[in-house]
């Protein structure tokens, strides 16, 4: 299973479980080729939470379902790049590992559970069945295996709820029992796509505990793909910003969010209403993000940047992630300018 | 406007051999607040809190079981179909998705002066073109937008249309529902900045409706918290935000991630127990005593009023005050045994 592979690589204390290399994905629509991934590099380690954010059509969620082999193709196409799972290529071999490895040692949490669960069969059976075919368990104890599980993801009377329908239960308890569809088989990656996004407040809060109870308990790395920052605030170790298909910004929560270094970051985090600071103005990037069919031969922000000023490095040149210290990474040429502006956002100016 | 005990009970038949189980779902009880001119009241709560159906009595898309609604002194709340549209001038809506709400076959232009043809009095004929591009610009769309259809915008710019539409009779209040949930962050924050800008320059009050309690409060003047249908605290937005005084306004505060949480300890978070009661058979007295950590026998009796019980805002709580000493300290394990329940669910959910 995946925690002795990580072992059987004893010189490195704690290797990324999964590296995404260089990947870009385009989606060939109408005659038109729509950028959806372009050049997205990143590693998770195991334990670790990393968050993915960016607006709808960054790029986030494409870069999500390509680990777990769920791109459609066609129309979709990876282009470039790759994906590797503990060393082994996802994408190898018209993408077999990613097949195997899916549901079992990369597990996986979608927004809406109830798309996650066969209506016609009891929760409890779906959860059993999962322990038959890959661990190939009784009937019997299969079904205790069941029950264990929906307990321990928080439900109460576990014996009675394994034999309801997913349409019996309420929209937090579908999502708690897709957690246990995604940790069931101890995996050591979960994916969670927007996975509080469809449900209120109170019990956002609950599913975030639990996933967060759990990840401590399994060690698994979980990437959050989110367009919430209050999210990424509260729960997530590392920060990945993307914004028309790249990767503009890398580096841990705590960092980016106080030192933020690129301007679509900054803008991003200026425009979200923050209840500490009140101002009449929020300060808003202006315009809208680019076509994907069209991306600019620069940078992809430019447009939107109130820093570019129109310079000849930020229309002609894409800018590459490079480093901004020993743990941030910014896709801006000028990263080095902001030094200012980031001052301003701790200042809640 | 005043608004005095509204209620809105919606009668359910649950499934059921014969349909012999009707219930009601309280879906407004007993709601009372004011809305000054060019004031925002701010309605927060989760889903079934009754919020959009309070925007729905308002603007008059459903009648009231009981209790007045009052506009410039008359009362509307059983105002007929003809009657109302006297009234729709002065009273419009604005919605999440602009994109349901505008017809697909008309260009935008179209879309703006179609209401100018039901109150012909408004805008003369002649003024049409000039007044459309004024609206235009009003709400930041570029002047040629009028020609185009509405499946050739973004949805921020849908948004900015349905806003330009609901302006072009003039209105004095918009209720706005959920009007920038669908939108991306940094569109959200341009959609809000034309809310409070026309509201500046034309002096309309808002009821802004909505779930993110910061956009709530970066728009409001006035925020009302409901739970179940009913308000549970009610003040400015520094009362209710920084001395909230009702348990669920707390937990609610808590429970929202922020970016501000970037610099608090996560273990300040107060995560409820269970879900939101049955709509049809809420608690008997308070009905967020099945949820609340600092229940007491008194409040499954006795419904709490909503009073100022010694603060500067009501607060529908027997024991209202500020949060007690919040669990921090405590590692989360032996939270869970404590009154703040941590992740178990209670029973009652399901049932």
């Amino acid at each position: 299973m995946g925690r002795q592979l990580l072992n059987s690589r004893p010189n490195d204390p704690r290797p990324p479980v999964l590296v995404v290399e260089d990947l870009w994905i385009r989606f060939n629509a109408e005659g038109r080729a729509l950028q959806a991934v372009g050049g997205v590099s990143f590693a998770v380690e195991a334990g670790e939470t990393l968050a993915i954010v960016g607006e709808s059509g960054s790029g986030k969620s494409v870069t999500a379902h390509a680990i777990i082999g769920l791109v459609d193709i066609p129309p979709g196409e990876i282009t470039k790049g790759d994906i590797r799972f503990l060393g082994q290529s996802l994408l190898a071999d018209g993408g077999r590992l990613a097949r195997e490895v899916r549901g079992r040692e990369i597990g996986m949490v979608f927004q809406d559970a109830l798309a996650a669960l066969n209506p016609g069969f009891s929760v409890g059976y779906q959860l059993a069945e999962l322990f038959r075919a890959h661990q190939g368990l009784g009937k019997r104890a299969a079904l205790a295996r069941a029950v264990e599980l929906i307990d321990r993801v928080g439900i109460p009377n576990a014996r009675q709820r394994a034999g309801d329908y997913p349409h019996q239960l309420s929209g937090g308890m579908r999502q708690r029992i897709a957690i246990a569809m995604a940790i069931a088989l101890d995996p050591a990656v979960i994916i969670a796509d927007e996975p509080t996004t469809a449900l209120d407040v109170t019990v956002q809060a609950q599913i975030m505990e639990l996933l967060a109870k759990l990840q401590a308990e399994t060690g698994a790395a979980l990437i959050l793909i989110t367009h919430d920052l209050g999210l990424v605030a509260a729960h997530a170790d590392r920060l990945a910003v993307m914004y028309a298909s790249r990767l503009v910004e890398l580096g841990p929560a705590r960092t980016v969010f106080q030192r933020p270094s690129h301007p679509y970051t900054i803008g991003l985090l200026e425009s979200v209403p923050s209840r500490s600071r009140d101002a009449l103005e929020l300060p808003a990037i202006p315009g809208q993000p680019p076509d994907l069919a069209n991306l600019p031969p620069g940078c992809a922000f430019q447009p939107r940047c109130a820093h570019s000023r129109d310079r000849a490095r930020c229309l002609e040149e894409r800018p590459a992630l490079q480093r901004v210290d020993d743990q941030q990474q910014s896709a801006c040429h000028f990263f080095e300018e902001l030094a200012d502006r980031r001052q301003r956002v701790l200042a809640g100016a | 406007m005043q608004v005095e005990g509204l209620t809105k009970h919606f009668p359910v038949e649950r499934p059921g051999l014969f349909r012999r189980n009707r219930g009601v779902v309280h879906a407004v009880d007993d709601v009372s607040f004011d809305l000054a001119e060019g004031e925002t009241l701010g309605l927060v709560g989760e889903t079934g809190s009754g919020k959009s159906t309070i925007g729905r009595l308002l603007v008059g898309l459903e009648t009231p079981t009981a209790g007045r609604i009052r506009y410039r002194g008359q009362d509307i709340s059983h105002l007929s179909r003809k009657e109302w549209r006297g009234l729709r001038r002065e009273i419009q809506m604005v919605f999440q998705d602009p994109y349901s709400s505008l017809s697909p076959r008309m260009t935008v232009e179209q879309l703006i002066q179609e209401p100018w043809v039901v109150h012909d009095d408004l805008v003369p004929r002649q003024r049409w073109a000039a007044r459309t591009r004024e609206l235009l610009d009003q709400v930041g769309l570029p002047v040629d937008a009028g020609q185009r259809y509405p499946h050739q915008f973004s949805g921020g710019q849908r948004q900015r249309i349905g806003i330009a539409r609901a302006l072009a009779l003039e209105p004095k209040l918009i209720v706005c529902d959920e009007p920038v949930s669908a939108l991306d962050v940094s569109i959200q924050a341009q959609v809000i900045n034309l809310l409070t800008r026309l509201q500046r320059e034309l002096e309309i009050s808002y009821l802004f409706i909505a779930h993110d309690l910061s956009v709530v409060k970066h728009i409001s003047h006035r925020v009302a918290v409901l739970y179940l249908g009913r308000i549970v605290e009610i003040g400015s937005d520094t009362e209710v935000y920084q001395q909230a005084s009702h348990p669920y306004t707390q937990a609610l505060l808590s429970a929202v991630p922020s970016i501000d949480d970037v610099d608090t300890a996560a273990g300040r978070r107060i995560v409820l127990a269970g879900e939101l009661p049955d709509p049809m058979a809420p608690p008997p007295g308070c009905s967020f005593s099945s949820r609340c950590w600092r229940v007491e026998d008194r409040c499954r009796r006795e419904r709490p009023a909503l009073e100022p019980r010694g603060f500067d805002h009501p607060s529908a709580c027997h024991y209202a005050g500020p949060i007690e000493t919040p669990p921090a300290a405590e590692p989360r394990h032996q939270r869970a045994e404590g009154r703040i329940t941590t992740s178990s669910v209670d029973d009652h959910a399901n049932q």
